[in-house]
């Protein structure tokens, strides 16, 4: 109970880290946000005056502490293009992105699971070669080439699948594998990985001369154990994931999270980018927090070594 | 006795590509029923194949049977199929392996493995199947079995879990249990507790043994019959007596004779030059904190408490003890590789406890040290003249050609070929790369060289020469060591005097031969009988140490020892005895030390 | 004993290359060289001028004398990757050398102090990592405007934590070695300590790191550009092309699919030469 608290603590300080860094991104670097705004062509009053109405001619720290404690009260800031309180947007388009980041991780750890285990099962045989080579090809493929090409093979040519938009179940199907299909390549190999170290361990050998059947040492000791490294890549590829929407949703053209911040980027609405990334960093944090409170409970090693 | 296990011109290869390399040839051995049989070889001699090769385990790691007949209960299971060798394995055929922290599942109970093993020979019910593995850890005498099954694997000390997976192995009674180097991974008083456990067993359950060890004293321990393995062959196989009083093959002659050798030579009598003191330390300690959790007092070790001793010049002083004991961290104290939190260390009669940066530089030139790992004490990027050069390069100007030729002297000097100072640390043997080590710690002439375990990873024979050599260069360039090693006979051999501790604390310290004949603390009389020894006459039931190391974290009050120690009172348990001087250079710190003949006789 | 002997002997036996990682190899080491030579000498290569627009070859598929057809203003697609590959080449190292060189240094500080300045070090590095690569790449270039330079720099500050980790768990590895051990007993000091054992030991692993980097930050890169934060040239990089050739899926599907082909390809062979490399290291981990 103590570790959790203690792991809350933490999780609050390492949030509070990443408002700090986003902050200092975005007023301390040399590019001005107010000369962004206004264009390039625009006279100097102008500037200053739009500075002034931003509130960005304050000295940097009362800045700071204004957007610390706006964030204790749940402000965010208001959207530059039309003025609505950023965490409104904001939740309008959580929805979607969450359903896509689920279901990609979904897809990526019951490919990934499965590969692997076939990968390690099959060692230096054909079957192997051939998943490692798949798996090589979806680290390296960049996700929105794999949405385009989805897209052709299953929207275009075949008809079977919407290629945009959000809402039905349908439509999550493509961009899901999309940005699944990375996700699923990291873990395949990292499952494989585990699976052949964790055989390499003296207590298979030991096991064996007990008579215990190699689909019960693969399955429980084995499987079990090569697990364990597994669950904390899961919040890696959480935040990869979550990252990842932000080009797959332009590609399928879904509503979200994603869409939010590179409409932004257009209209240069600097707060809503800066309210989108704090969101993305929080739930990062949290979901490895979570995954460090579980992996106690999955590992008794972790427990026993702080006793 | 009905013959149990008979092996016939078995032979065994390792798969390296496409070639097969033979492991093992043409061995031949009988175990009969209720027999202990030892399997004594050096690394690589191919006796752990062997016993891979009897549980056809050999087949998942990568290699093979190409030859020869295993029969046990006269069926030959070098043919059978893996499917039946499960039921063969763990019910009728068990095995014990070298290391019990790797040898369980950590993320499983000890309870869950029981279980699994249980019910996957017999058809009982999971609690019937709990209940058996209950009686099973009573009856490898482990306190308190019913909570121990509840617990981790990692929550029980290196001990434990042995008594433990020999436990697991008894689960259905096996016919055939196969100890693969079972006490090796132990200190030496839970080594005599395992083997006379093994013994116990073998009486209560009539089972038969196949222990493979490197030591010869364990062998002799335990042994009803002994075969030595060399280079893949048993070359010398019988009885206990016969191999020890009469070995007939020269490598099994050359493996008692070293042994031997351990024991009759000392260094205690032999000329040491003279009474000038080196090196010094004066009631030093060191802790190391504990990683602890947020809000809790924080934990220490207590690595070294209050040391005194001293080394002469030309001297050995040999240090022995049991894991966290200290020795290590008292070594690092004194060359300064660690401050020590108090105390004083004296160089020559000086302080040399926080000096200026220019005293350590010269402290270091004159004081150096030889680490256990050979391999990993040199660095793997560079040439051997690139290493034993690297204290010339930090402590001289020496041109690059003064540099190599003080290379090639000390080379030959720890007997290496000149000419491979060019080749790389990977291309030496162990003996070769400790030899190596040594020429680096030399080099600058230096008067006092820290022993760290610097012979306990090699081999017997190995291990007698690399002596050999430390004595030689003692000689003759009248050098100072202290000598750490676990293994008792060693450093009887090698050192002046030797000093024994436990818990941090130097217990006893005495000339090496009284220490050996009279000892004076009943820790360091333990030590001595759980020493296993090839002198047959000797070999008796003995007295053993009951109990656990107990934790440095949490060493007991008073007396460290006491909760061990058979002659405790309640003195022992209030009050730290201090060091005293008992004769001549022999110091003990007991309050009943053992120097009256009625003492000792309590002992038995 | 025999234990350790058995594995050493198994590891050996591991087949190191089979003719067809060693094809495999080949093929890729052929690739990068390819595109490296693509980016030195682009008009050389090019076929066409990538700048040269002709309305009436416009949408043309794949031809012998377009190979891998024509845009919506008829410029040869073979020539614009050509030209494009300059970028991914340019982005991908510097920005690796600058992640991995700043971040090598603070592993190699932290690793070695390993105290509350190396506290402070990794907390930081914690919360860098917090925000996913891409996204703070997006607000560099949203903050700063779209440049190459920018898209640099923020493609290093994403990286700067994994390198940095990686670095510092091999220093705070080798810093126990023997060796280490071994020479400071001797008498050499800190500097001689880090400059002649730990760095030249600690190295290795971050060069496959950096390798497989290249890949990372091209990924990244492109991705930035597909999504319009890139540089904004006469010639469209590789992620820039890709997201024009989205539009134009229904009716030409070749100017979207070779520019990302091309971005697989690349990344693939810079993987594969970092795995080759890691093998090579450890033979152990030939199996991976």
């Amino acid at each position: 109970m103590l570790y959790v608290l203690s792991r809350f603590g933490m999780a609050a300080g390492v949030i509070l880290g990443s408002v700090t860094l986003v902050f200092i991104i975005v007023n301390i670097l040399p590019g001005d946000v107010a000369t962004l705004l206004a264009g390039d062509d625009v006279p100097t009053e102008t500037v200053n005056q739009l500075r002034e109405e931003l509130g960005l001619d304050r000295p940097l720290i009362s800045q700071y502490l204004d957007y610390i404690a706006g964030l204790f009260q749940g402000d965010l800031g208001t959207s530059y293009a039309n003025s609505e309180p950023v965490l409104d947007r904001l939740l309008d388009n959580l929805g979607p992105t969450l359903a896509l980041t689920i279901s990609s991780m979904i897809v990526a750890i019951v490919l990934g699971l499965i590969l692997g285990i076939l990968s390690a099962v099959y060692q230096n045989k054909l079957l192997d070669g051939i998943i490692r080579v798949l798996s090589l090809i979806g680290v390296s493929t960049p996700n929105f080439w794999i949405g385009i090409l989805l897209i052709w093979i299953f929207s275009v040519q075949l008809h079977l699948l919407p290629s945009i938009g959000n809402g039905s179940f349908e439509q999550l199907i493509l961009p899901s594998i999309g940005l699944g299909i990375t996700g699923a390549g990291v873990i395949t190999r990292l499952i494989r990985n585990s699976i052949l170290e964790a055989s390499n361990e003296p207590f298979i050998r030991s096991l064996r001369g007990k008579g215990i059947g190699q689909r019960a040492i693969l399955f429980k000791h084995i499987l079990r154990h090569a697990l364990i490294p597994a669950v904390t890549m899961v919040g890696m590829i959480f935040g990869e994931m979550l990252a990842g929407s932000v080009v797959t949703e332009t590609v399928f053209s879904r509503q979200g999270l994603g869409r939010l911040i590179v409409d932004a980027i257009d209209q240069k609405d600097i707060p809503i980018i800066q309210g989108a990334i704090l969101f993305t960093a929080a739930f990062y944090v949290v979901i490895n927090m979570l995954v460090d409170i579980s992996y106690r409970y999955i590992d008794p090693r972790i427990r026993l070594n702080e006793k | 006795m009905r013959t149990l296990l008979e092996i016939r011109n078995l032979s065994v290869g390792i798969e390296r590509g496409k070639e097969v390399i033979p492991a093992v040839r043409n061995v031949n051995l009988d175990i009969g029923s209720g027999e202990i049989v030892c399997l004594v070889g050096g690394s690589g001699s191919g006796k752990t194949v062997t016993s891979l090769a009897v549980l056809r385990l050999i087949d998942y790691e990568g290699g093979r049977i190409t030859g020869g007949e295993i029969l046990f209960q006269e069926e030959d299971i070098a043919s059978l199929a893996q499917q039946e060798m499960n039921g063969i394995r763990g019910r009728k055929i068990a095995m014990v392996t070298q290391d019990p922290m790797t040898a369980l599942n950590p993320v499983f109970t000890i309870g869950n493995q029981f279980v699994e093993v249980i019910r996957k020979h017999k058809s009982v019910s999971r609690s019937e199947a709990w209940n058996e593995a209950i009686g099973l850890l009573e009856k490898v005498h482990i306190p308190e079995p019913a909570s121990r099954m509840k617990q981790y694997p990692l929550e029980l000390s290196g001990g434990m879990l042995q008594r433990v997976a020999i436990a697991l192995a008894l689960a259905c009674q096996p016919e055939l249990l196969i100890a693969d180097e079972p006490t090796t991974a132990l200190d030496v008083t839970i080594q005599a507790q395992i083997l006379n456990l093994l013994l116990e067993l073998r009486a209560e359950e009539g089972m038969s043994i196949l222990f493979i060890t490197h030591d010869l004293a364990v062998a002799a321990e335990i042994a009803d019959k002994v075969a030595v393995m060399h280079e893949g062959s048993i070359v010398e196989q019988g009885t206990a007596l016969e191999i020890f009083a009469f070995p007939g093959h020269w490598y099994t002659k050359s493996l008692v004779q070293s042994k031997h050798d351990l024991l009759t030579s000392s260094a205690s009598d032999e000329n040491r030059q003279d009474d000038e003191i080196i090196l010094e330390a004066e009631g030093i300690s060191k802790v190391f904190p504990l990683k602890s959790k947020p809000f809790q007092p924080k934990k220490y070790v207590q690595a070294v408490d209050e040391v005194s001793l001293y080394i002469r010049k030309g001297e050995t002083l040999g240090l022995v003890g049991e894991s966290g004991s200290g020795k290590s961290t008292l070594g690092k104290l004194l060359v300064s590789l660690q401050e020590a939190d108090s105390g004083q260390i004296l160089y020559r009669g000086k302080d040399v406890t926080g000096g200026t940066k220019r005293e350590k530089k010269e402290l270091r030139k004159n004081t150096q040290v030889v680490f256990q790992d050979t391999f990993s004490a040199l660095n793997p990027r560079w040439k051997v003249e690139e290493i034993i050069g690297e204290p010339l390069r930090v402590h001289t100007r020496l041109s690059k050609g003064e540099i190599r030729e003080r290379v090639e002297e000390v080379l030959q000097l720890v007997d290496l070929d000149p000419a491979s100072r060019t080749r790389y640390p990977h291309e030496f043997s162990g003996g070769q790369r400790q030899r190596i080590n040594i020429a680096r710690a030399i080099i600058l002439h230096p008067e006092f060289l820290l022993l760290d375990e610097a012979v306990s990873a090699l081999d017997l024979a190995v291990q007698s020469k690399v002596i050999e050599l430390l004595k030689k260069l003692q000689q003759e360039m009248g050098l100072s060591y202290v000598f750490m090693a676990h293994g008792l006979d060693v450093v009887r051999d090698i050192s002046h005097r030797i000093g024994v501790m436990y818990l941090g604390r130097i217990v006893e310290i005495a000339p090496a031969e009284e220490l050996f004949t009279k000892p004076a603390h009943p820790y360091t009389k333990a030590l001595l009988e759980a020493n296993p020894t090839i002198d047959l006459d000797h070999k008796r039931k003995r007295h053993v140490l009951h109990g656990e190391i107990p934790s440095p974290v949490n060493p007991p009050a008073g007396c460290h020892f006491h909760t061990r120690c058979p002659l405790a009172t309640e003195k022992c348990r209030l009050e730290a005895p201090a060091m005293e001087l008992l004769i001549g250079e022999r110091a003990v710190a007991c309050h009943y030390p053992l120097e009256k003949k009625e003492r000792v006789e309590l002992l038995r | 004993m025999m234990i350790g002997s058995l594995k050493r002997i198994k590891s050996l036996s591991y087949r190191r290359n089979s003719w067809w990682t060693g094809s495999l190899l080949l093929l890729s080491t052929g690739f990068i060289l390819f595109i490296v030579i693509c980016s030195l000498f682009p008009d050389q290569i090019a076929s066409h001028s990538p700048t040269r627009m002709d309305p009436s070859d416009a949408l043309l598929a794949p031809s012998l004398e377009h190979l891998l057809g024509t845009d919506q203003f008829g410029r040869d697609i073979f020539s614009l990757i050509v030209h494009g590959s300059q970028q991914s080449v340019v982005i991908g190292v510097l920005s690796v050398l600058i992640g991995g060189g700043i971040g090598a240094l603070i592993g190699l500080v932290s690793g070695y102090c390993n105290n509350a300045l190396d506290n402070t070090f990794m907390r930081i590095m914690d919360i860098i990592m917090t925000i996913p690569g891409i996204m703070l790449a997006i607000l560099v270039s949203a903050v700063l405007g779209p440049s190459t330079l920018n898209l640099i720099l923020a493609v290093s500050i994403a990286s700067l934590p994994g390198y940095a980790r990686v670095m510092r768990g091999q220093v705070l590895h080798v810093k126990d070695a023997g060796y280490v051990h071994a020479s400071r007993s001797i008498g050499l000091g800190h500097t001689g300590r880090i400059l002649f054992h730990i760095l030249p030991n600690s190295l290795p692993p971050m060069l496959v790191m950096a390798t497989i980097g290249v890949g990372n930050a091209i990924l990244m890169a492109t991705g930035l550009s597909f999504l319009g934060l890139g540089t904004v040239h006469e010639i469209p990089d590789w992620g820039y092309l890709l997201s024009l050739g989205r539009d134009y899926l229904t009716v030409a599907w070749w100017i979207g699919f070779f520019p990302g082909l091309f971005i697989s390809l690349f990344v693939i062979s810079v993987n594969i030469l970092g795995d080759a490399y890691r093998n090579y290291l450890d033979p152990r981990s030939a199996t991976s």
